[in-house]
């Protein structure tokens, strides 16, 4: 899952980024809003996280353009502003939830993955499609209860697909939520990885749990039976 | 005391001791005016009985028809007679016999060529002494007497008029002095209400619509207002600065310890969550400034919070059983954090659902009600110190009820926890009627 980070103090950009990454996510760190709103229009992003006081386009800009532009990724905003006037004109012009600095980490990444979770339509942290679960908080994939080890990229792709399970989810957003842009992708790295996690993800049953839809893109099963 | 009550209270004292002044001297030249008068009159009285008079033998006589008819008449309140030298009684005019006035007692003959005028309660008595030509041995006394009544009347009448004219231009005087005062303090009490208008931030400065006397106070007083803003807008600034520039480095800090090996050392986590109250704690009493007079309509907030704590906490539902109209003497600033604070532990808390709702019959009560697990009786002190907290399962600083403590207290409301119909919290606000 590819997350935005818009973050101008270096130091907690750089901490950020790495407990983020270390939760598997693909981050896009980005120093100021100008960057942060580009990327935003480059890359397709499960959330972004959006510090408030940002140099060349503030925090508050930056999620009313994106806003504007249509991009409906749920925000996550870091502010030092504690005020509740704040705090509700960020949330009116489009944010979704926030987190006033100073903070804790643990509580940045809880938030988080309840605004993707939320923003996929679950009320759980615990998101299942037929056999198949996933726990967000622990990223354990479970078959019928079993846990299934998988690699970050492996999470990367199936955490996606189950988040998107009501679409069909094109190659390339898929590997965009796998690579940085500072990586040149190898073609056949997706097929590779799906045809791993189907071969994990095998039921015993005739059909797969991830779909192929030729010329589109893969899309989880809901009901592989 | 109100200034003009202080200078219409000094006002009369002086009237009061200047018309009195004035009627008691008025009178008093009245009086010597009417005594004046009467000698007058009673000289003439003399002057003509003396030319009347003729020698009869080694005496005096006076005509059956006397100059004065008044001396004939009865009861005209005009005597005359004559006395010689030894008291003796040569004369009485018709109106003295028929009088009666026979045991009246003069005073002393008066001196030759001379007058004595005196003023009796009821009469006045005029004497002159003379020598008759044909009797140069015997001194004689003219004796006079006015009946007092009609000058006392015109005294009385007099007196009247003054009491009903000084009365009238006291009346005056003080209309024409309240309306002095009137227009005189217009200028101090539109600075007085202009002062109002600046401590409920309706307005910035006194301006310079002033009379001299006062347009350099009122200067004065701008630059001090200013000058007092500006510190503490500076004051605000910096402290605001200050924790802004600790909040992101703190945030480093506690992250950096978070992805360490410190991460399980109580002391470390104890003075980090030390540090991230103080600056939030500081931050927010500094920024406390309650605006006095100023009211706010409480619904708009409520509603404006409500929307956000519906994407904050979707699934849960919220019902306001408030008037439209509700106001309270708050700004709206400090409206939406007091609120902001009350409704975000109520949606923290609630399995389901929150209320807020105003009390029947009680203009100034409101109360916030939660479904949720409540607050023990014995934890309510506790949890309206600052910092603590009644639940531990959620995250946040546990600042929330403390600031609205604050917020409640520093407008001389108050915050009380209670039970709720719902099963959960009851959190009851009594605000300042003011």
């Amino acid at each position: 899952m590819r997350v935005l980070l818009v973050e101008d103090d270096d130091s907690l950009r750089t901490r950020l980024a790495g407990a983020l990454e270390a939760e598997g996510y693909l981050v896009d760190a980005m120093s100021d809003g100008a960057e942060g709103l580009w990327c935003a229009s480059e890359y397709p992003h499960v959330a972004a996280i959006v510090d408030l006081g940002l140099p060349k386009l503030d925090g508050m800009t930056l999620i009313r353009k994106l806003r504007e532009a249509g991009n409906s990724c749920p925000l996550l905003v870091l502010t030092a502003r504690d005020r509740w006037q704040d705090k509700v004109e960020g949330i009116e012009i489009g944010a979704d939830d926030y987190v006033t600095k100073p903070f804790r980490l643990e509580e940045v990444l809880a938030r988080l993955r309840a605004l993707i979770r939320r923003g996929a339509g679950f009320d759980s942290s615990r998101i299942g499609c037929g056999p198949l679960s996933l726990d967000l908080a622990r990223r354990q994939v479970m078959l019928d209860d079993r846990p299934i080890a998988v690699t970050a990229f492996e999470y990367r792709v199936l955490s996606y697909l189950m988040l998107n399970t009501k679409r069909v989810v094109t190659k390339s957003e898929l590997m965009d939520q796998l690579y940085g842009d500072d990586l040149e992708p190898d073609s056949n790295v997706l097929e590779v990885l799906i045809a791993r996690l189907r071969r994990k993800l095998d039921t015993g049953n005739q059909c797969s749990l991830i779909e192929t839809l030729r010329g589109q893109g893969y899309r989880i099963r809901s009901n592989p039976a | 005391m109100r200034l003009q009550t202080r200078l219409t209270l000094t006002s009369l004292a002086v009237l009061g001791v200047f018309l009195t002044v004035s009627g008691a001297m008025l009178t008093q030249g009245f009086n010597a005016n009417i005594r004046a008068s009467a000698d007058a009159q009673m000289r003439l009285v003399v002057y003509g009985l003396l030319g009347s008079a003729v020698a009869s033998g080694s005496g005096i006589s006076f005509p059956a028809s006397l100059p004065e008819p008044r001396l004939d008449q009865r009861g005209s309140g005009l005597y005359a007679r004559l006395l010689d030298s030894s008291g003796k009684v040569v004369w009485q005019s018709p109106s003295w016999v028929e009088a009666g006035l026979e045991a009246f007692e003069p005073t002393l003959p008066a001196a030759s060529g001379s007058f004595l005028f005196k003023d009796g309660a009821a009469r006045f008595e005029l004497l002159y002494g003379f020598i008759w030509e044909s009797d140069v041995d015997r001194g004689y006394t003219l004796h006079v007497l006015s009946d007092a009544e009609p000058f006392r009347m015109r005294e009385e009448a007099f007196r009247d008029t003054l009491v009903a004219g000084l009365g009238l231009s006291a009346a005056i005087f003080l209309g024409i002095q309240f309306l002095v005062l009137v227009q005189g303090l217009a200028p101090i009490r539109r600075m007085s209400e202009a002062i109002g208008e600046i401590e409920s931030g309706r307005r910035e400065g006194l301006g310079e619509d002033y009379p001299p006397e006062l347009l350099g106070l009122a200067t004065r007083l701008d630059a001090y207002i200013h000058h007092e803003r500006e510190l503490q807008r500076r004051y605000k600034s910096a402290v605001d600065d200050l924790a802004h520039s600790l909040k992101t480095p703190l945030s480093v800090l506690s992250a950096e310890v978070e992805s360490s090996s410190l991460t399980g050392n109580p002391a470390v986590q104890s003075a980090l969550t030390q540090m991230r109250h103080l600056i939030r704690d500081r931050l927010s009493r500094v920024r406390l400034r309650p605006v006095l007079g100023r009211r706010c309509k409480v619904t708009p907030v409520l509603d404006r919070l409500a929307s956000v704590m519906d994407r904050l906490y979707p699934g849960k539902e919220f019902t306001r059983e408030v008037e439209a109209g509700f106001s309270v003497a708050m700004t709206e600033s400090d409206l939406m954090e007091l609120f902001g604070s009350l409704m975000e532990n109520a949606f923290r808390l609630a399995r389901s659902r929150v209320v807020i709702a105003s009390e029947k019959g009680a203009k100034f009560h409101l109360r916030v009600h939660d479904d949720g697990p409540g607050i023990a009786e014995s934890e309510r002190q506790r949890v309206l110190s600052r910092g603590a907290r009644a639940d531990t399962a959620h995250g946040g600083e546990g600042l929330g009820l403390a600031i609205a403590v604050d917020i409640m207290s520093s407008y001389g409301g108050a915050l009380a926890i209670g039970e709720s119909y719902l099963g959960g919290a009851a959190i009851e606000l009594r605000f300042s009627e003011a």
